[in-house]
């Protein structure tokens, strides 16, 4: 094995809190000079936040790091780049209206002494460095006009741009075509050997075992292993990264369902999502599965009238609907809890009252006059129903935990007595105990009547609540579960799209 | 992270209920304060500053302004501001004197005038909300439409003289009271009742301070949006009437000067320019801050031009306390 001098980075019993969450616990890691390490894990098991740390743009609340050898105490991103350290992030970073060579040599433009940048040898340069990653795009085109892979090949050219030594990637493929990827793996390599230190995450694992030396699982926060890839097995790492101690939250799931009351048929948004033909039948809690980018938010999209689709229909009651706005779907008695409950969710400066009935002025008010007494009324019901902790229904929401915003979303949607129940991500960013409460509140809310459709990326959230679960892929519904004997490796299975490659039942 | 540290000794003491209302008034009524200081110093400077009259003057001049702010209060808090809300009040003042000099009977003239008023702004609004045009370019071009409009209708001179009825709305008492004092109250009242308890009111708040998630909570945000323009088109119609009432003429260049107070009073009343924050109330605060400070400079009989800075500067030092500033 390799020794203590070979390591370029240390992470020492690092921790990192966000209020209500622990997305790092005591995460203990080395990482050795010139290896290709891949970093796998579930969404929200503390990956992206690992790295944030690493690239000094999250301050750890507990522990430390080492580079060469040497206790950093404080990094900030501007010095990580001095060390050598450079981030390519999953979401693009790139100046939209400045051309290739700008955006590659952001920050420090080749310039003469009085300060006029070169653009000949700006262009020159760039185009040397992105020959170095296998592309030929012109320098001087803009971003914008750019495909998002060959985007994604920009930064990579930005990032090496400089005297790199730690390069990190994550999650670079979701963008790619499989010949990308393959490019893409030749840069690794080439970079790999030139000295560059390579972390590397993905939720595929089939890319792990192409191009990574040693693997580390995260989930729930904590670094559950790191071992050489050639002797991690596909079954170890799916249970690894899942968990074994999954729990069922509900036993209610075998309760008689009622008649269908929505139903898509062959909707389809190009580029986007495919042929999605599925229904929700009343006291039914459908799951859909997925990785991030697979579509599952288009189509709580296009329930909710936010996208329209080219073509297919949607149902409500057997009744072919047409769904423009949310505010139609609202008339419609439908609700959605986005995923980005802070940018979406939730008037942050308002108080829990002013959100909870803003989307049901009318149910208090007489010729556009609010009655506040009934509004008052309603909204603390509503508050000792799903048991918001607050001081009032008069405090500022932003100042609430996670789970309680969450709850003032709810209740915004109960509110309307709604026949269906989008929830995307319900249980993102809130503690365990929060998690409880949601689940039970989502049963409940489910015997009333209410059909549900589940978004969630926490496989065994589907399980414990979900009667059928809805797999995709790339757009798709590839498979579709009854749970019944469900585990999570079935999923992932699909989700991560091992059944491309070989048919064999891994279960 | 402890981002709200909560004081939990609860004070019962007077002293202890005073420091937290001040501290509540240092927070949310800074323009509040001023006034009360600015108001104090005059008392010492001037035996005449609380006298019945001066105090009824300083309302009458501050009405049309405070009109204007009420528009603008509405269209700064969907986040956006309408600078053409000057301009409208001076053009629909010409029109009011063209049609008036043609004859037109006076209510008549009135109830023509404001329509016309709240359809400029419903035009901004359509332009802003619907179209997409930056708000800050729209309404610049139609403050240069309407200036324009208003010198091609008088031909470059005021019309001035018009008739006696007409003077009722600008320089009328009722019981020893300003009739634009009056307007200027009843608006504040009704739109304080708009603004807190109708679902116009509401949904007015909620696109300022998320446009997004009121799209999301079934909120017609476009509309919402043109309804501000134009109510804001309205009140700066109302102004123009009592304005060309006060001057007993329409003048399309007398917008300019109101551009500045329409802005300045509701961010000095603690109207937040990102939006979704603010009260119709603060705006009245605003504009009469800003009203005493002129009152002020007239008795001290400062030269217009010198005006003219000291209001600037006074804005600006005013509203820096106002900023919030991100932290890093």
């Amino acid at each position: 094995m390799v020794k203590n001098n070979n390591t370029l980075i240390r992470a020492i019993n690092l921790s990192k809190k966000f209020p209500g969450v622990l997305a790092l616990d005591k995460v203990n890691f080395s990482l050795f000079k010139g290896e290709v390490h891949a970093i796998v894990g579930e969404n929200g098991a503390g990956k992206s936040t690992f790295i944030n740390i690493i690239g000094g743009i999250l301050q750890p609340t507990e522990g430390f790091i080492e580079f060469e050898g040497s206790k950093l105490y404080y990094l900030n991103p501007l010095h990580a780049r001095e060390l050598g350290i450079s981030i390519i992030h999953q979401e693009s970073e790139l100046a939209l209206t400045l051309n290739v060579a700008e955006n590659i040599f952001l920050g420090k433009y080749p310039s003469n002494k009085v300060g006029i940048v070169d653009n000949g040898k700006m262009n020159k340069e760039a185009k040397k460095i992105l020959e170095k990653v296998g592309s030929n795009i012109e320098t001087k085109s803009l971003i914008k006009n750019l495909t998002i892979s060959q985007r994604r090949l920009v930064e990579i050219a930005r990032a090496i741009s400089t005297d790199v030594k730690l390069l990190i990637m994550d999650e670079p493929t979701t963008v790619f075509s499989s010949e990308e990827i393959n490019n893409l793996f030749g840069i690794v390599r080439l970079l790999k050997k030139s000295g560059v230190t390579i972390i590397f995450i993905s939720h595929n694992l089939n890319e792990i075992y192409s191009i990574s030396d040693r693997v580390t699982v995260f989930r729930d926060g904590k670094l559950i292993t790191t071992i050489p890839t050639k002797e991690a097995t596909e079954e170890k790492l799916i249970s690894w990264m899942v968990g074994k101690d999954f729990k069922i939250f509900s036993s209610s799931r075998h309760k008689l369902i009622g008649k269908e009351v929505l139903a898509l048929k062959n909707i389809e948004k190009k580029g986007i999502i495919k042929d999605i033909s599925f229904n929700i039948k009343e006291k039914e809690i459908v799951g859909l599965a997925g990785l991030v980018g697979s579509g599952r938010s288009s189509i709580a999209n296009v329930i909710f009238g936010m996208l329209r689709p080219d073509s297919g229909e949607i149902l409500i009651d057997k009744n072919e609907v047409v769904i423009k706005s949310p505010n139609d779907a609202i008339n419609h008695k439908i609700g959605l809890l986005t995923e980005d409950r802070k940018l979406f969710g939730l008037f942050l400066r308002k108080t829990i009252k002013e959100n909870i009935s803003m989307s049901n002025l009318e149910v208090f008010s007489k010729f556009t006059f609010i009655n506040n007494y009934r509004e008052k009324v309603e909204c603390n019901k509503f508050m000792k129903l799903l048991d918001i902790k607050a001081t009032s229904i008069g405090q500022i929401v932003q100042n609430l935990s996670g789970g309680n915003q969450q709850k003032v979303v709810f209740a915004r949607w109960l509110l309307n007595k709604p026949k269906i129940l989008i929830l995307d991500e319900p249980t993102v960013g809130i503690d365990i105990g929060a998690k409880q409460e949601m689940y039970k509140l989502i049963n409940d809310i489910s015997d009333e009547g209410c059909a549900i459709l589940l978004i969630s990326s926490e496989i065994e959230e589907l399980i414990g609540l979900c009667h059928r679960i809805l797999v995709m892929r790339n757009g798709f519904i590839v498979k579709e579960f009854l749970n019944d004997n469900l585990t999570q490796e079935k999923i992932l299975y699909y989700s991560a799209g091992f059944y491309e490659k070989s048919k064999s039942n891994l279960g | 992270m402890n981002n709200k540290t909560v004081d939990k000794k609860t004070n019962k003491s007077f002293i202890g209920y005073l420091k937290k209302g001040l501290f509540y008034m240092w927070q949310n009524q800074k323009a509040l304060i001023a006034l009360l200081i600015m108001a104090f110093i005059f008392a010492f400077l001037s035996e005449h500053f609380f006298s019945f009259n001066n105090l009824m003057n300083v309302s009458r001049q501050t009405s049309i302004s405070a009109l204007l702010a009420a528009g603008m209060t509405l269209v700064i808090l969907v986040g956006d501001i309408d600078l053409s809300i000057g301009a409208n009040a001076a053009f629909c003042g010409v029109v009011a004197a063209f049609m008036l000099k043609h004859g037109v009977i006076t209510p008549l003239t009135f109830i023509i005038v404001l329509i016309l008023g709240m359809f400029i702004g419903l035009a901004n609004g359509v332009l802003v909300a619907k179209v997409k045009v930056p708000f800050f370019i729209s309404t610049l071009a139609m403050m240069s439409i309407l200036t324009g409009a208003g010198y091609l209708i008088t031909g470059g001179y005021p019309i001035s003289n018009l008739p006696h009825a007409w003077s009722f709305f600008g320089r009328g008492y009722v019981k020893s009271v300003p009739v634009p004092t009056i307007i200027m109250f009843l608006v504040f009242i009704i739109m304080a009742i708009v603004l807190s308890r109708t679902t116009f009111g509401r949904r007015l708040y909620a696109v300022g301070s998320s446009e997004k998630t009121s799209y999301l909570c079934g909120i017609k945000t476009t509309n919402v949006r043109i309804m501000a323009y134009a109510f804001a088109g309205l009140l700066a119609a109302l102004g123009g009437v009592l304005l060309s009432s006060r001057l007993d003429s329409g003048d399309p260049s007398v917008g300019d000067t109101f551009l500045l107070v329409s802005i300045a009073a509701p961010i000095l009343g603690g109207t937040k320019l990102s939006g979704g924050e603010g009260t119709i109330i603060g705006t009245l605060i605003g504009a009469f801050v800003l009203g005493v400070i002129n009152n002020a400079m007239s008795l001290m009989n400062l030269n217009t031009y010198w005006q003219d800075v000291v209001r600037g500067l006074i804005v600006i030092a005013i509203i820096i306390p106002q900023i919030e500033r991100k932290k890093a």
